[in-house]
């Protein structure tokens, strides 16, 4: 459990969870699964001089805080969690020999509210793997419907 | 009303679709059948006769007639013109084979095309996609299933945060998508999630599909062909 953000750019520790917000997709209900366009970096991430996805430590965030942080986009109606181990472990296939790893990191923003400082950022995902770093991403993220998330946790 | 939806009430066979939506489904399931008010309703055992009379055996035909019943009739505002009354008829416990004479031009059923389209249309009435992402994906869908004679899967579908949608397949190690920007080519991307081997290019809906992509579809096509 964290209890302080740590250094811009500095690793999240082992053991930390972050979350993601993302749409629903339509086999939702039959499946559970994320998708993997939910990993995908927008086109300011894509812009900016060291590309990273968007994510937030699990232990300073809490699910509506993300969601707010985020833009309160009508749309994100699922809360993605992922182990950071678990991201970390990730490899393209057992027939890649080389390949970037994904590393998730601390990614300070410059916003005031409520849960700002769980702001991270998973990097390794601009590279020639990210289509399959996304679809291995959304195989492991737990996807839980965001109302439900406020159900059981309603801060 | 999209391209896909007029290819499928137009000009494809009403009946192929029908017999095929059930052949997908052995056991329980229900399936639709749109009538002329002219016409009026046929009854059980026409509609069925003529849902079934390309695929099925005299003996199928007969097992699945003794388990269907109607469930509803109601009016279609869609297509007042033409087709204004739909019924909808469940089939439990049946087993139905298929005729080896199976028509080559078999239609897309018509839950598959609505499930999906469906889907389409409200997230871009929500203002998640656009009307030619819509359109595209459509478009798409329709050449991918059309190359597998109908028999690809329906695939999963989801919007991203800037008017991106993402279609996918997956099934066991394999995984194909399709994704979709506004003012983009589409791009096709497999992988083998074991292996690696992933594989990409951009894919237009009307120029002839690449091999590759035609063997990956392979992976993905419905259990009951």
């Amino acid at each position: 459990m964290i209890e302080k953000r740590g250094e811009d750019g500095a690793p999240l520790p082992d053991g930390e969870w972050v979350l993601r917000l993302s749409a629903r997709p339509k086999d939702f209900d039959l499946n559970g699964k994320a998708p993997p366009i939910a990993f995908k970096l927008s086109t300011t991430e894509t812009q900016e001089k060291m590309p990273r996805l968007s994510v937030f430590a699990e232990s300073l965030t809490s699910p509506k805080q993300a969601w707010i942080i985020a833009g309160a986009k009508e749309h994100h109606e699922l809360v993605l969690r992922l182990s950071v181990d678990a991201i970390r472990a990730l490899w393209p296939g057992a027939d890649v020999a080389n390949a970037e790893t994904l590393d998730v990191v601390w990614h300070h923003i410059a916003d005031t509210q409520p849960g700002a400082e769980g702001h991270a950022a998973i990097t390794g995902l601009d590279g020639t793997h990210r289509r399959i770093y996304r679809m291995k991403l959304a195989d492991i993220a737990q996807a839980i419907p965001r109302d439900l998330q406020e159900s059981l946790d309603p801060d | 009303m999209s391209d896909l939806y007029r290819t499928t009430t137009e000009t494809r066979n009403w009946d192929a679709l029908l017999a095929h939506d059930i052949l997908l489904r052995r056991g329980g399931f229900e399936f639709a059948e749109e009538l002329s008010t002219t016409d009026g309703p046929p009854g059980k055992d026409e509609a069925i006769r003529r849902a079934l009379k390309y695929t099925c055996t005299a003996q199928s035909f007969g097992e699945v007639v003794a388990n269907v019943k109607p469930m509803e009739t109601h009016a279609n505002p869609q297509h007042h013109r033409k087709r204004p009354v739909t019924t909808v008829w469940t089939v439990e416990q049946t087993s139905v084979e298929a005729h080896p004479a199976c028509p080559e031009d078999w239609a897309v059923p018509v839950r598959r095309v609505q499930e999906i389209e469906n889907y389409l249309n409200r997230i871009c009435a929500q203002g998640f996609i656009s009307a030619d992402v819509r359109d595209d994906a459509l478009r798409a869908w329709n050449a991918l299933s059309a190359a597998t004679r109908n028999a690809l899967i329906v695939p999963n579908a989801c919007p991203g945060d800037e008017g991106d949608l993402l279609l996918t397949w997956d099934r066991d190690d394999h995984h194909l998508e399709l994704e979709f920007v506004r003012g983009s080519p589409a791009v096709v991307f497999w992988a083998d999630r074991t292996r690696g081997m992933p594989w990409e290019s951009e894919f237009h809906a009307d120029t002839p599909l690449e091999r590759r992509l035609l063997s990956a579809l392979e992976f993905f096509l419905s259990p009951a062909r």
